[in-house]
């Protein structure tokens, strides 16, 4: 029998497909079977959305004289993927006790670039110093020239500060981890959950997709059944770099967990509140 | 934004020329001209107070 | 952009206000309705799905009152053994496990992966004749 873990439990499982680690792309593949729909999107929203991560929030600027206006850099700089494998050791700034911001809720970052030479200078990630030792512009090794910010004629500089602050996309897009994640059921449509735009027939216009190996076929004389539900789920979550896509899953699937426990909580006091309300007094007889 | 154009009779501008891109003082109600090349179009300085943008 | 309300504001409980409350149907008997604020489709349809599966549960539906409101509404109704808030703290307890347990299954299947290297895995849920030579 096999020796996986997979192979015979109820409830849940998840199928490994793939890991890609490689410096182009980070991206790991599984299949989520024996759950509803409702909570396989639900992680993948979580995924998205509330997985939180450091991003450029405020942009000082000392001196600018490139040809990009302040705001268009500060936009740039906002999308820049940060390595936040330490971003739980930050807090966030609304729940911070200093005041503005510090050290523990803030990373500062900075970027001083002045171009001496006649040849266009390219301002990139590479550029930016930070004062943390891991947050910090992603880079995929060290052939990489970084992300392009902005370029620089002879004269021109670019001085200023950053600030990044931890967040979720839920707040804004630049701190989501995920540059895609890929979401699929039902190959072969069996569940008849889509409809097909055909000119003359579905199986020469619509190629199958890559998950269409892991489910049989539909037979022509096949009937519908009209019982069966989406059951095995196709994922798969690219990273932009900041977080690793196992660690995206993984710290999603904790969030999922507290979100529900803390309206397990809330619950409870309720439950009790009413409790106090409703139930007769102890003592005595009624 | 201040509220205080009392100061304003007192304090030198520095306007860049349009042309040559010397910097000029110019006092108010003075012609505009540039002491060089004579070009009569200034561009004002970028301010000195530091401007914070949110990265959004 | 002077309009937007603050971002923040998707995720916060305003001072004063309770995430969850819920208020009893008075026309319908062992109904109720949740308001849950500061949550959106992730929580509501998870619930809801859930909640379906109950055997005692009647009705039960979400739904997003206003796209600018970032809260939603629950509604359960069930039979009169049980009540409402009974049926919705046994589902998310359900749901936890659940989670959990993805969770674990996640975590065990990249261990093994690391001991095993190289190893495609064969699809198991389909019959020995459907799988193909990986």
């Amino acid at each position: 029998m096999d020796a996986t873990a997979f192979a015979q439990e109820t409830g849940p499982t998840i199928t490994l497909l793939e890991v890609k680690d490689s410096p182009e792309t980070r991206s790991v593949s599984f299949i989520l079977s024996k759950t509803d729909l409702a909570t396989a999107n639900a992680l993948r929203r979580v995924m998205i959305a509330e997985v939180p991560t450091m991003a450029i929030d405020l942009v000082e600027f000392e001196s600018n004289t490139s040809v990009l206006t302040d705001e268009f850099l500060a936009h740039r700089l906002g999308l820049i993927p940060l390595n936040s494998e330490q971003v739980g050791t930050i807090t966030y700034t609304r729940e911070c006790s200093c005041q503005q911001y510090c050290p523990q809720c803030s990373v500062e970052l900075h970027l001083n670039v002045r171009c001496t030479e006649d040849h266009t200078r390219e301002v990139t990630t590479r550029d930016l110093v930070s004062s943390h030792t891991s947050i910090a512009p992603v880079l995929n090794g060290p052939n990489d020239r970084g992300i392009l910010i902005a370029k620089l004629r002879k004269g021109q500089e670019i001085n200023l500060r950053c600030i990044a602050k931890k967040g979720t996309a839920k707040e804004h897009a630049k701190w989501s981890p995920c540059a895609g994640v890929a979401f699929e059921y039902d190959p072969h449509n069996r569940l008849r959950h889509t409809t097909y735009w055909i000119e003359d027939d579905v199986k020469s216009e619509w190629p199958v997709s890559a998950n269409g190996r892991f489910e049989p076929e539909v037979a022509e004389d096949e009937p519908f059944d009209y019982n069966a539900k989406p059951e095995a789920f196709y994922m798969t979550v690219e990273g932009t770099g900041a977080l690793d896509p196992k660690e995206i899953v993984t710290t999603g699937l904790r969030i999922l967990q507290a979100k529900l426990s803390l309206v397990q909580l809330l619950l409870k006091e309720i439950a009790e509140e009413r409790g106090a309300v409703a139930r007769p007094p102890m003592n005595g007889f009624h | 934004m201040d509220g205080a154009p009392a100061r304003q009779q007192r304090i030198d501008v520095t306007y860049t020329c349009g042309e040559c891109g010397a910097d000029n003082q110019i006092k108010p109600r003075e012609p505009i001209r540039c002491k060089d090349c004579g070009y009569r179009i200034m561009y004002k300085k970028r301010t000195k107070r530091m401007v914070q943008f949110e990265a959004r | 952009m002077a309009n937007a309300p603050p971002t923040w504001e998707l995720l916060l409980v305003p001072e004063g206000m309770k995430k969850i409350t819920m208020e009893m149907d008075t026309k319908i008997p062992n109904a109720a309705t949740f308001t849950v604020l500061k949550e959106d489709h992730t929580l509501g349809n998870l619930l809801r799905m859930q909640l379906l599966k109950n055997p005692k549960v009647i009705f039960a539906g979400y739904k997003m009152p206003h796209p600018l409101e970032h809260q939603f509404v629950l509604k359960i109704q069930t039979t009169p053994d049980t009540s409402p808030l009974d049926v919705l703290q046994h589902e998310i307890a359900n749901l936890i496990q659940e989670v959990g347990t993805i969770k674990l299954k996640f975590e065990n299947a990249l261990t093994s992966r690391t001991l095993n290297p190289g190893e495609a895995p064969i699809p198991m849920h389909l019959p020995m004749r459907e799988r193909r030579d990986f």
